[in-house]
C-alpha cells in the first residue's frame, strides 16, 4: 500500500455461505479520485463495499483503509475510523423515524462536540449542497426516492468525511434525477476534496464522472482503467460488459 | 440400513446444533443490548418505545377485558346461582382474572399487537439498510433499537396486565350488579376477602414480568434476525405470533404448577 492509496485489498477472499464470492482479489483505491466498481449483478460489489466498511469479516487477506488495517481494530478504533467514511446505501437508508433535519444531524450528534445552534447552521450548509433546504421538516415517508437519495448524499458527507462509498447512486432513477446526483458526486467531491468510491452498473452514468473503472468479475479483477481505456478494450470480457452483450462466448454470469 | 440411520442421526444432529446456535445468539443478543451505559438520549427514546409499545396498545386491552370480565361474570353466575352463591361471583371474576386471565390474554394481546410490529419495524428497518448504515455511523444498533424497544415491553406488559384485571372487574361488576342485581356489597365483599395480595395479585404481575421478557425478545430477535426481503419479513412475523403465543401458554402452565400446585 502506498501513500496515495486510501484503500487497499490485497489477496482478499470472502465466501458467502459455499459460494465463493472474492478469490485472491488485489484492489487499490487512490486518494483524492472518483473510483468506480462496476460489474454484473450479483458479482459481490455491495458485498465489497460491506467488507471495506468492516460490517463483514473476509476469510483471508487484508484490507486496509486510510492507513489501517481493517482486522486489527477494536470496537471503538474501528467506530472512530468510520465517522473518517461516509456511505450512500442503496435505499438511501433514511432512518424513518426522524425528519430530514434529524436526519442529516445524525452523525453529527453521535460524534460531534456542536452546539444545537452551530449543528443547525451545519446541517442547512449540508442541505443547501443538495438542494433540498426547504424539505428539512419533512419525514422521509413524504419525500420522492430522488429527494431521499440526495437527502441520503447530505448525510453522508455531514462529517465531511475522507472518503465516501457509493452503493448503486443510480439505480432506480429517473433521468433527471440521475443528472442531479451525478453532478452532485462530483461538486461534492471537489468542494471536500474526499475519495469517492462508486459501486454502479450503470455504464453511461459512471464513466461520465469516474477517474477510474475497476471492473469484477468471477470473484477477481477482470479490468481497470480510466473510462476511455476501458471502453476501448480489445479485452473480450470487457467488451461484452461495455457492450452489453448477451450472447458473448464468455460466461461472464453462469459462474456468479 | 445402518445408512438409513446413520442420515437420521446426522439429520437430528444437525437441527439440534441449528436450534443451539440459534438459542445462543438469541442468548447473546440481550446481554449486549443492555449491558452498556446509557446516553443522555436513552430515557427519550424509551418514553417513545413506552408510548408505541404500551399506549397504542391501551384500547385493545380495555376493550377485552370489559368483555372478558363481563362473560366472566355472566358465567360465573348462571352456574352459582343454582347453589344460591351468587355473591360469589366478584371472587370468581377477579381470581380468574388476576391469577390466569389477565396474564395470559393480555400477553396474547400484546403479541399479535406490539410484538409484530417490533418485529416488521427491526425487519424493515434492515431491509432498508437502517440498521447497517447505523453501524456505519459507529451506533451500535443493538443498543439504539433494541435495548429501548426492550425495556418498553418489560415495563409495559405488567401495567397492561394490570389495566387489564381492572378492567375485567369492572366488566363483571357491570354484569353482576347492574344487569343480574347481585348484591353490590357482596360482590366487592367476597372479592376483597378471597384475594390475597402476596398469593394472587402479586403471582399474577410475576407471571406477566416474565411473558413481557419473553415475549420482547422473541419479537425482537425474530426481526433482528430476519431475512432482508420480504418474504423473510413475513415468516418472521408469523413466527413472532405462534412462537411466543405458544411460549407464553406453555410458560403459563409450568408457573401455575410451581406457584399453586401441590
Amino acid at each position: 500500500m502506498s501513500g496515495q492509496d486510501v484503500i487497499a485489498l490485497e489477496k482478499l477472499t470472502y465466501y458467502r455461505g459455499q459460494k465463493l464470492i472474492f478469490e485472491q482479489l488485489d484492489l487499490v483505491v487512490e486518494t483524492g479520485k472518483i473510483t468506480a466498481i462496476m460489474g454484473p449483478s450479483g458479482c459481490g460489489k455491495t458485498t465489497l463495499l460491506r467488507l471495506i466498511g468492516g460490517q463483514l469479516q473476509p476469510h483471508s487477506g487484508t484490507i486496509h483503509i486510510l492507513g489501517k488495517d481493517l482486522q486489527q481494530l477494536n470496537r471503538r478504533e474501528l467506530s472512530r475510523l468510520r465517522s473518517r467514511m461516509g456511505v450512500l446505501f442503496q435505499s438511501g437508508a433514511l432512518f424513518t423515524d426522524l425528519n430530514v433535519f434529524e436526519n442529516v444531524a445524525f452523525p453529527m450528534r453521535e460524534h460531534g462536540n456542536l452546539t444545537e445552534e452551530q449543528l443547525s447552521e451545519q446541517v442547512l450548509l449540508k442541505l443547501d449542497a443538495v438542494g433540498l433546504r426547504s424539505a428539512r421538516h419533512l419525514f422521509p415517508a413524504q419525500l420522492s426516492g430522488g429527494m431521499a437519495r440526495r437527502i441520503a448524499l447530505a448525510r453522508a458527507v455531514a462529517m465531511n468525511p475522507e472518503v465516501v462509498f457509493y452503493d448503486e447512486p443510480f439505480a432506480g432513477q429517473d433521468p433527471i434525477a440521475t443528472t442531479a446526483v451525478m453532478r452532485l458526486i462530483q461538486s461534492l467531491a471537489q468542494a471536500q476534496g474526499h475519495t469517492s468510491v462508486l459501486v454502479s452498473h450503470d455504464l453511461a452514468e459512471t464513466c461520465a464522472i469516474a477517474d477510474h473503472i475497476i471492473l469484477l468479475g468471477h470473484g477477481r479483477m477482470l479490468a481497470q482503467g480510466t473510462p476511455t481505456q476501458l471502453l476501448a478494450s480489445e479485452d473480450p470480457v470487457v467488451q461484452q460488459f461495455t457492450r452489453g452483450e448477451v450472447d458473448s462466448m464468455m460466461p461472464l454470469y453462469d459462474s456468479i | 440400513m445402518i445408512n438409513l440411520v446413520s442420515q437420521s442421526l446426522q439429520w437430528l444432529g444437525m437441527i439440534t446444533l441449528q436450534r443451539l446456535t440459534l438459542l445462543g445468539r438469541a442468548g447473546l443478543m440481550l446481554p449486549k443490548a443492555l449491558l452498556v451505559w446509557p446516553s443522555s438520549r436513552a430515557f427519550e427514546r424509551l418514553l417513545q418505545q413506552l408510548y408505541i409499545v404500551g399506549v397504542q396498545s391501551m384500547l385493545i386491552m380495555l376493550v377485552s377485558s370489559l368483555f372478558i370480565g363481563a362473560v366472566l361474570g355472566l358465567q360465573g353466575y348462571t352456574v352459582l346461582v343454582d347453589f344460591g352463591s351468587e355473591e360469589a361471583v366478584g371472587q370468581l371474576v377477579a381470581l380468574t382474572l388476576v391469577r390466569e386471565l389477565s396474564p395470559v390474554v393480555a400477553a396474547l394481546l400484546f403479541v399479535g399487537r406490539a410484538g409484530s410490529a417490533l418485529t416488521a419495524e427491526i425487519g424493515l428497518m434492515k431491509v432498508t439498510e437502517q440498521l447497517a448504515s447505523l453501524e456505519m455511523f459507529g451506533v451500535d444498533p443493538l443498543h439504539r433499537i433494541i435495548a429501548p424497544r426492550f425495556l418498553a415491553g418489560l415495563i409495559a406488559l405488567p401495567l397492561l396486565t394490570t389495566i387489564f384485571s381492572i378492567m375485567g372487574i369492572y366488566g363483571g361488576h357491570i354484569i353482576a350488579i347492574e344487569w343480574l342485581g347481585v348484591y353490590s356489597g357482596s360482590y366487592w365483599g367476597n372479592m376483597q376477602q378471597s384475594v390475597s395480595f402476596d398469593a394472587d395479585i402479586m403471582q399474577g404481575v410475576v407471571k406477566s414480568l416474565v411473558f413481557a421478557v419473553v415475549v420482547t425478545w422473541i419479537a425482537l430477535y425474530q426481526g433482528y434476525a430476519a431475512r432482508p426481503t420480504a418474504k423473510g419479513i413475513s415468516v418472521a412475523t408469523t413466527r413472532t405470533v405462534v412462537l411466543a403465543s405458544l411460549v407464553v401458554l406453555g410458560l403459563d402452565f409450568v408457573m401455575t404448577a410451581l406457584m399453586f400446585g401441590r
